[in-house]
């Protein structure tokens, strides 16, 4: 008896609804809020090539937040990946005429990126902030110095052609969006390096503790965020026929936002994918429901901020509850 | 010949040139329980950490199963079947207990995790062990006890042969105690051996085969259990015999002394309808088992959490405190149960963590902090306490655990609080410095001080209380003194009606 009543309280120390669960879900509740208010309120929302719109727009900038996600759960954070997207653009469009070469020169961008700020970071005790702000600037500063300040509108048709076409009514975007959302999930989830990621971001020290090797994870993250970083400036090229020196501008803040706003904890091991890709289209909702209201745009900025703090309030009532 | 799982001959360490280990010499036999038991800083960490992985010896040999072997990391340690339960505890706490079980060895093919297997086979290691702990609860949601269990199972499931436990006990709970030596039985069967480090001597008889002592980094003593007394194990780590401290006066005249702090039936979101006086000179003790609510009674008088109903009078004044910057002004002072997590800034140095709370001490023009007499009193607190440290600049994180402990009750006894509570004080500190720890509580009370002991520990309560509250599920079971206070009445207390449900 008395030993049952013992593991009893032990048991009661489990909370029955965990605090993370509900702050996803008051998200979603406010998404789901903000979509049936704009179906109401506008004609145009609901309309499917509406919605194929949206999530299309939004497909290219994602993967920079997906890349981020991991940074982040991780205990990291990624501030480069606007330059190495805008770099790689930029790589791709140089070589457009040979495809295979736009696309591994590309790529090859965010590798050598990814690497840097994965080889510096576990290696010293540089502030991921700092050390990866400032390869931004090195990223950008590259651009400059190349292209001179001047664009690149001399983009090879076949290139194009990678992100112009459509699948059905899908747009090719929208699928590379798709299979590495999918590709993410499963490895965050369902596969040991994900798990390791959350471990190392959680409790580092106890990770090492635990046989991983932190510093694998780390440099696991900072790669993969340089690589589909890079992989987004390529279909930015050749999306929109172009590579220009200001590509991606402000999408780094723009991909921590998503991940911040969909619940992923800066401090790292809480969260995942699919908060980003809720926090993703929150904004993407809002932005085009308060196109179609005709809202004058000078008030976007306004409206996204408070958006933001009300998804950090809803964090800190959590952390309230907590202790 | 005896085979030994470990044979560590003329170990030494030392951090930054400073030496922790002077050629210690220590032998694990094969399935035997093995006791190392030292003073505060003696260097016992140090050791298995060694053999762990986590630091790398400066020079001696490590021998595992007769094979020298070079340990330099956690994953070497685990190859040769050495597994470690650290004093911190280290799992990941956003992971469900499951997840950490099988962290970096989990189930399922290749890359990828088989999550039910994962929850099933966790399961069943609970089951073993006969605990009620939901395996997909999250890690951070659970007490110590349960903690604890899902590093035994870590450790069951490693194909450990050496299993190393630092200070497993020191946080728990009576009836955890007893699962625990259930677990230990479970590791003896599976002929496991093991090393283990207590400050609390009395469970070692309980447990072990054989101890070998520790003091200032030299091994002093290794004897079979049946063949040493406690006292004697005492004398060798403090290397003088033990005083043994003074049992509280009881029936100390406090008839006439002034009511110091009441509480009228008071509650919080975690407490019910508490209410005592507690005079100036007075020790009152506060005991009951893990979630009885000793912590949220000290949270709510402290203004940690919000008072819902009742009246807290300190010193004549009544007050509702909004926050703990409001308790301190009103001359009440609280040691945290958790130093780790509320005691301590682990990356601050000793001087600058006893400044924090004495910041009105060392004031100069206001605004500035008076660095020569920060020194003076960190100087002060230190030599007073006895706190093992190179110097006052030393950071906190590089302190063992039992100093730690003492650095956070010197800074509280140095702003002299007229009601001081104390919460778990004597957590992880050896016998020779709980002597001194409950003596200075007694010379505080005797001075005037109001004092408050809030423990699970029943002899630390008894051996230091003039009365003792009793709690149990976060109500006020019951209060005994005099005559009626032993371990027998305090258990009755809190069982005593509880049986009915
Ligand atoms: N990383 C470090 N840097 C500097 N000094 C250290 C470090 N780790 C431990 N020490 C010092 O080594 C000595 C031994 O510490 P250790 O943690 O091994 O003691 P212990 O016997 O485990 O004590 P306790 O019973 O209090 O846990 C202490 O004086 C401590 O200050
Ligand atoms: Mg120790």
């Amino acid at each position: 008896m008395n030993e049952k009543t013992a593991s009893k309280e032990m048991a009661s120390k489990i909370k029955v609804f965990k605090i993370t669960d509900l702050r996803r879900y008051t998200l979603l509740i406010v998404f789901i809020v903000m979509c049936v208010f704009f179906s109401v309120t506008t004609d145009a929302f609901l309309k499917p090539g509406n919605l194929i719109d949206v999530i299309r727009s939004n497909s290219i900038s994602g993967l920079l937040a997906i890349g981020v996600t991991y940074t982040i759960l991780a205990g990291g954070i990624d501030l480069s990946t606007e330059a190495v997207a805008c770099l790689a653009g930029i790589v791709a469009g140089v070589f457009s005429e040979n495809l295979l070469l736009a696309i591994v020169g590309g790529l090859a961008v965010g590798i050598v990126f990814g690497f840097i700020n994965g080889f510096v970071l576990t290696r010293t005790n540089i502030q991921p902030f700092i050390f990866t702000l400032a390869i931004s600037r090195i990223g950008r500063g590259i651009v400059m110095i190349y292209t001179k300040g001047i664009s690149l509108y001399d983009i090879d048709e076949g290139f194009r052609q990678i992100a112009k076409g459509t699948i059905g009514p899908i747009p090719v975007p929208i699928l590379y969006f798709a299979i590495i959302i999918i590709a993410s999930y499963i490895l965050l989830n369902h596969s040991r390096l994900g798990r390791y990621v959350y471990a190392v971001g959680s409790n580092a020290e106890a990770a090492r503790l635990s046989g991983i090797k932190v510093e694998r994870v780390r440099m696991f993250v900072y790669m993969l965020s340089g690589i589909l970083a890079a992989l987004g400036g390529i279909l930015l090229t050749a999306r929109t026929s172009a590579a220009e020196v200001a590509a991606a501008d402000g999408w780094s803040l723009d991909a921590i936002s998503a991940v911040i706003i969909g619940g992923t904890s800066m401090r790292g091991g809480e969260g995942g994918i699919f908060n980003t890709i809720l926090g993703i289209f929150i904004i993407a909702v809002l932005n085009n429901g308060l196109v179609l209201l005709n809202v004058p745009s000078q008030y976007y900025l306004f409206i996204k901020g408070l958006l933001m703090v009300f998804a950090v309030l809803v964090d800190f009532n959590s952390l309230k509850k907590k202790s | 010949m005896e085979t030994y799982a470990i044979k560590m001959e003329h170990i030494q360490k030392g951090f930054s040139g400073v030496p922790v280990l002077k050629e210690v010499d220590f032998e694990l036999k094969e399935g035997e329980i093995h006791a190392l038991l030292g003073e505060n800083g003696a260097g016992k960490s140090t050791l298995i950490k060694i053999l762990s992985g986590a630091h790398e010896k400066d020079d001696g040999t490590v021998r595992v199963f007769g094979e020298e072997v070079e340990i330099h990391n956690p994953q070497d340690a685990h190859a040769l079947g050495i597994q470690c339960i650290y004093q911190e505890l280290s799992l990941i706490p956003h992971l469900s207990v499951a997840d950490n079980i099988f962290l970096g060895r989990e189930l399922g093919k290749k890359a990828w995790i088989n999550e039910r297997d994962t929850y099933k086979k966790a399961r069943e290691m609970m089951d073993m062990l006969s605990l009620d702990i939901n395996v997909k609860s999250q890690v951070q949601s659970l007490g110590i006890g349960a903690q604890f269990f899902t590093e035994i199972c870590r450790c069951l499931l490693g194909n450990a042969r050496i299993v190393i436990l630092d200070e497993p006990t020191s946080a728990m709970t009576p009836i955890e105690y007893g699962y625990f030596l259930r677990a230990i039985k479970k590791l003896r069967e599976q002929h496991i051996s093991v090393i283990y480090i207590s400050h609390r001597l009395d469970e070692i008889k309980d447990i072990c085969d054989r101890v070998t002592i520790l003091r200032d980094g030299k091994n002093v003593r290794t004897a079979e259990v049946k063949d040493i007394t406690i006292p004697e194990i005492i004398h060798e780590m403090v290397g003088k015999d033990a005083s043994g401290y003074l049992q509280r006066q009881q029936g100390a005249d406090l008839t006439k002394a002034p009511v110091m702090m009441k509480l009228d039936h008071v509650s919080s979101a975690k407490i019910e309808d508490i209410s005592f006086e507690l005079k100036a000179g007075e020790i009152l003790g506060v005991t009951g088992l893990l979630g009885a609510g000793k912590t949220e009674l000290a949270n709510v008088i402290f203004g940690v959490d919000k008072k819902t109903r009742g009246t807290i009078t300190v010193d004549g004044r009544e007050y509702t405190f909004k926050n703990p910057r409001q308790a301190m002004k009103a001359g009440i002072g609280l040691v945290p149960e958790d130093r780790k997590r509320t005691g301590l800034f682990q990356e601050f140095d000793i001087k600058s963590n006893i400044a924090i709370v004495n910041l009105e001490q060392m004031e100069q023009w206001k605004v500035l902090v008076h660095r020569s007499k920060e020194k003076e009193l960190a100087k002060r607190c230190v030599k007073d306490m006895n706190v093992k440290c190179r110097n006052t600049n030393q950071k906190m994180k590089h302190l063992s655990g039992g100093n730690q402990q003492k650095v956070v009750l010197s800074k509280w006894i140095a702003r002299n609080p007229k009601v001081l509570l104390l919460d778990e004080p004597t957590r992880g500190i050896d016998v020779g410095s709980k002597e001194e720890i409950y003596n200075l509580i007694h010379e505080l009370a005797n001075e005037g001080m109001a004092v408050m002991v809030l423990s699970s520990e029943m002899p630390e309560v008894l051996a230091l209380s003039d009365r003792i509250l009793i709690l149990h599920d976060r109500k006020c079971k019951g209060e005994i003194a005099g005559e009626g206070a032993t371990q027998e009445g305090i258990l009755m207390t809190i069982t005593g009606g509880g049986d009915d449900e």
